[in-house]
């Protein structure tokens, strides 16, 4: 985990393309990391519970409109520019919001970049 | 990550080739045809309530110390499910009419807990959460176990295992554990960890136990995964153990067999999301069964893989009988619930039904088992899922008797009820919730500190973690405790109705959302042939202020009934409650068997425990009721003793003294402590007469 830094610049984007005034709208940013967890029925203290979730996308929307998305990468790692505000956030295979990502709903501050972590609850138990 | 409902439907017709039981429709809210392929399990070996061989830890060495990670928990329904509270301590939707169960408390001790665990097999076990509560009863004879550890009490709550306190050294001085065998013993395996050499044993999980009083056999079933003993990594290879007690004394022998559930089950299944996991185990058994389900989880990302049935030979396995006959079926595709989609969907947390005494059975249909599962999971509802429902699925699985001959004949099929609603609770909030952990929370309260004097240095975080952890995770808050999902909760099948509930979000008194109980009586009927079902009562449990998790029903013959659950509240530390309930007035009052002496202060439940990956703090997994004659035994987490923060130290502050393992606050004697370092759970064992 003390790569973050680096591997955050091999960090897969893929904004979808804002139209209108959204093009020209302040931005800001999120990075952080995406687990999924429990990967274990019973959490042991000297070993993970959880794991980096790699190559999941998450989609970021606003009303309904997908406003951006991103992919981590193999060590669970994301970074995805978007417009000010707040979003509803969730997987292409849950329908907004997401309750099994945690959290679900972030907000992006103009021109700052913001670390949220994300979590996938995996439902094992 | 996606979830199989239709995707599967390719491999069921494949399935389909093996079938030893097919089913039909069952009416129009939804029917079930489940694929099932027949087998055979061999003994593989016998066990008894022993502790195995071991090499004494002399409290050095090892990682427990040295931080490691977690996770984060589940959304909570975000939707507004009301509850006027009723007479007495809790919420009772149902008024008017006599109870017929009028619980009376007749007696209670505390069970297993965490000090047991960690120091069972002179300590050569982990610091595990959540504990799983397992208990069963017959013969005089309470069995309770959790992760991962045993123990067996007489009626008055003293254990009639052997006192195993001379010999089980720990740090140069023997431990009581109050007799507690830890379950890789059990079960015939080195123990979970070598603490000498870090050499792992087989990871034994999720408990779970019936006493069945026609076989009058004791089964025993958890979840084993296989492990690379040098490195701890999980070879993905995972098999269901099912100890059977070989007479009604279960500190005699055991008869163990073992189901690989690595394929979910299925003979050569090596296609889609599996390797898979068989989580999540339970039990229960009818006249002529013993039924085993499972969620199969994928390794990694992928498909949920559907709840999984194993039905085996009640009688064969009560023989001890060196193979056993057994069904298994997948239940993927097989709910057609009402939805956006109208998808197929897998059932989920599929609980098979238990039956008190001999003659509560249902014989009909060649012999009757029952399931109940709840579908506002991910895994239940696919691309519908929104974190709430208003669909109950029973289940029944009919001509069981014919899994005492050579070829077994079953059919399962399901019925989708409409219920009141239900949704994902949010985290149960424990008194100073969001605040510092005060000094009866020591762990917590120690990885704040900064100015202690140890013998690591000045900050009691120097005992637990390293400082750059410590400061990438400053301050440790007291943080709501996990209140699972709205999966369904323990299953009874006695008066002819099942009995269930599952844990909810709610607002009592039209207040701020809290966990809540959602109960259910069903009137379930196979004497026609096919399935049919009706919801009989239902109701919430809440109470402004309070969260209620991991409810478990135990009912008697005539229909009297507790239910058991933790309850926790703005000013209530985590505690052992019941209510009452049967088919009369539904669940009435609730009130407080054991109360909470201190907050959790569990390791998963503090970041610095848990860096870099989010906190999930566990509790549960589920709770336990088992009926005896006329009496239902019940069993839940809570949390038994205080110990603040100087005891908990001892002498690794400058200056103090006690027990010569942190944490125990066992005193200058060495015990038997009242927890260990990294975390306070017990549990509360209590008798009632509904």
């Amino acid at each position: 985990m003390s790569v973050r830094s680096t591997v955050l610049a091999a960090t897969v984007l893929a904004l979808v393309p804002a139209a209108g005034a959204q093009a020209t709208a302040p931005r800001g940013t999120l990075t952080g990391l995406v687990t999924r967890g429990p990967i274990t029925p019973v959490c042991v203290v000297e070993q993970p519970c959880d794991e980096p979730a790699a190559n999941v996308t998450l989609l970021f929307t606003r009303n309904g409109s997908v406003l951006g998305r991103t992919v981590t990468d193999a060590n669970g790692h994301y970074r995805v520019r978007l417009p000010v505000g707040a979003f509803l956030v969730g997987r292409p295979s849950a329908r907004a919001p997401d309750r099994r990502l945690d959290p679900n709903r972030v907000r992006v501050y103009a021109a700052r970049s913001t670390r949220i972590d994300f979590s996938i609850d995996t439902g094992i138990r | 990550m996606r979830f199989r409902g239709r995707t599967k439907l390719a491999l069921l017709a494949v399935l389909a080739l093996a079938v030893v039981g097919l089913t039909a429709s069952a009416g129009t809210a939804t029917g079930a045809r489940a694929g099932a392929a027949a087998s055979s399990v061999p003994l593989a070996g016998t066990g008894s309530a022993q502790t195995g061989a071991f090499t004494p830890w002399d409290g050095s060495g090892g990682s427990e110390f040295a931080g490691a990670e977690d996770e984060e928990g589940p959304n909570a329904f975000d939707g507004t499910i009301s509850l006027s509270t009723g007479a007495g301590q809790g919420g009772s939707v149902n008024g008017g009419k006599k109870a017929k169960s009028n619980p009376i408390v007749n007696t209670g001790f505390e069970g297993l807990n965490f000090y047991q665990q960690r120091f069972a097999r002179g300590g050569n076990q982990f610091s595990v959460e959540p504990p799983d509560q397992a208990l069963c009863v017959g013969n005089g004879y309470e069995l309770e176990a959790v992760n991962d550890v045993l123990n067996i009490y007489d009626a008055s709550g003293a254990s009639v295992l052997p006192d195993n306190t001379a010999t089980n050294i720990v740090s140069g001085f023997p431990r009581n554990v109050n007799h507690a065998v830890d379950l890789n013993s059990f079960y015939g395996y080195p123990p979970a960890v070598n603490r000498s050499t870090g050499i792992r044993g087989q990871f034994v999980t999720d408990p779970t136990c019936i006493y069945d009083a026609a076989s009058q056999r004791f089964y025993v079933l958890v979840l084993t995964l296989e492990v690379v003993p040098t490195t701890g990594a999980f070879t993905r290879e995972n098999h269901l153990d099912l100890a059977v007690s070989q007479t009604s004394n279960p500190t005699g022998g055991w008869n163990i067999y073992r189901i690989d559930v690595t394929g979910d089950g299925s003979p050569g299944n090596t296609g889609g999301p599996c390797p898979c996991l068989g989580d999540y185990p339970h039990i229960g058994a009818d006249a002529n069964g013993v039924y085993l389900t499972t969620n199969a989880y994928p390794w990694g990302p992928g498909d949920f893989d559907g709840a999984q049935i194993y039905a085996l030979s009640k009688a064969q396995l009560a023989a001890g009988a060196a193979h056993v006959t057994m069904v298994h079926i997948d239940t993927t595709g097989t709910v057609h619930a009402t939805s956006p989609t109208a998808q197929t969907e897998p059932g989920f947390t599929v609980w098979p039904a238990h039956s008190p005494g001999t003659t509560s059975y249902d014989v009909d249909a060649g012999g009757t088992e029952y399931f109940l599962s709840s579908n506002a999971g991910e895994e239940a509802s696919g691309d519908d899922f929104t974190g709430s429902s208003t669909n109950l699925v029973v289940w029944a699985l009919t001509n069981t008797s014919s899994l005492n001959s050579a070829t077994p004949n079953v059919t399962l099929t399901n019925k989708v009820l409409t219920s009141n609603q239900y949704g994902v609770p949010p985290r149960a909030k424990q008194p100073g919730t969001g605040t510092a952990p005060g000094i009866d929370a020591p762990q917590g309260h120690c990885l704040n500190d900064e100015t202690t004097s140890t013998i690591a240095g000045v900050g009691c975080y120097r005992l637990l973690v390293s400082t750059a952890v410590h400061n990438a995770t400053k301050p440790e808050l007291v943080m709501p405790i996990d209140a699972n999902d709205s999966r369904m909760q323990q299953v009874m099948f006695a008066n002819g109705k099942l009995w269930g509930a599952l844990d909810t979000a709610l607002n009592p008194d039209g207040g701020p959302k809290r966990a809540g109980i959602a109960w259910y009586i069903v009137k379930p009927d196979t004497s026609s042939g096919s399935l049919a079902a009706k919801l009989a009562m239902q109701g919430y449990l809440g109470a402004a202020g309070y969260d209620f998790t991991y409810p478990a029903i135990g009912v008697t013959p005539s229909g009297r009934g507790v239910m058991a659950f933790t309850a926790v509240g703005d000013t209530l530390n985590p505690s052992a409650a019941y209510a009452a309930i049967d088919a009369q007035v539904g669940v009435g009052a609730w009130n407080v068997l054991a109360t909470g002496a201190a907050v959790d202060d569990g390791f998963s439940g503090y970041k610095a425990q848990r860096f870099p990956a989010a906190i999930r703090p566990r509790w549960g997994d589920y709770g336990a009721a088992s009926v005896d004659g006329n009496s239902v035994w019940v069993a839940s987490e809570y949390i038994a003793q205080a110990c603040n923060y100087t005891p908990w130290g001892g002498p690794f502050f400058t200056g103090g003294s006690g027990d010569n393992i942190l944490g125990t606050c066992g005193g200058a004697s060495h015990g038997p402590g009242a927890r260990a370092a990294l975390g306070n759970w017990s549990t509360r064992i209590s008798k009632l007469t509904p």
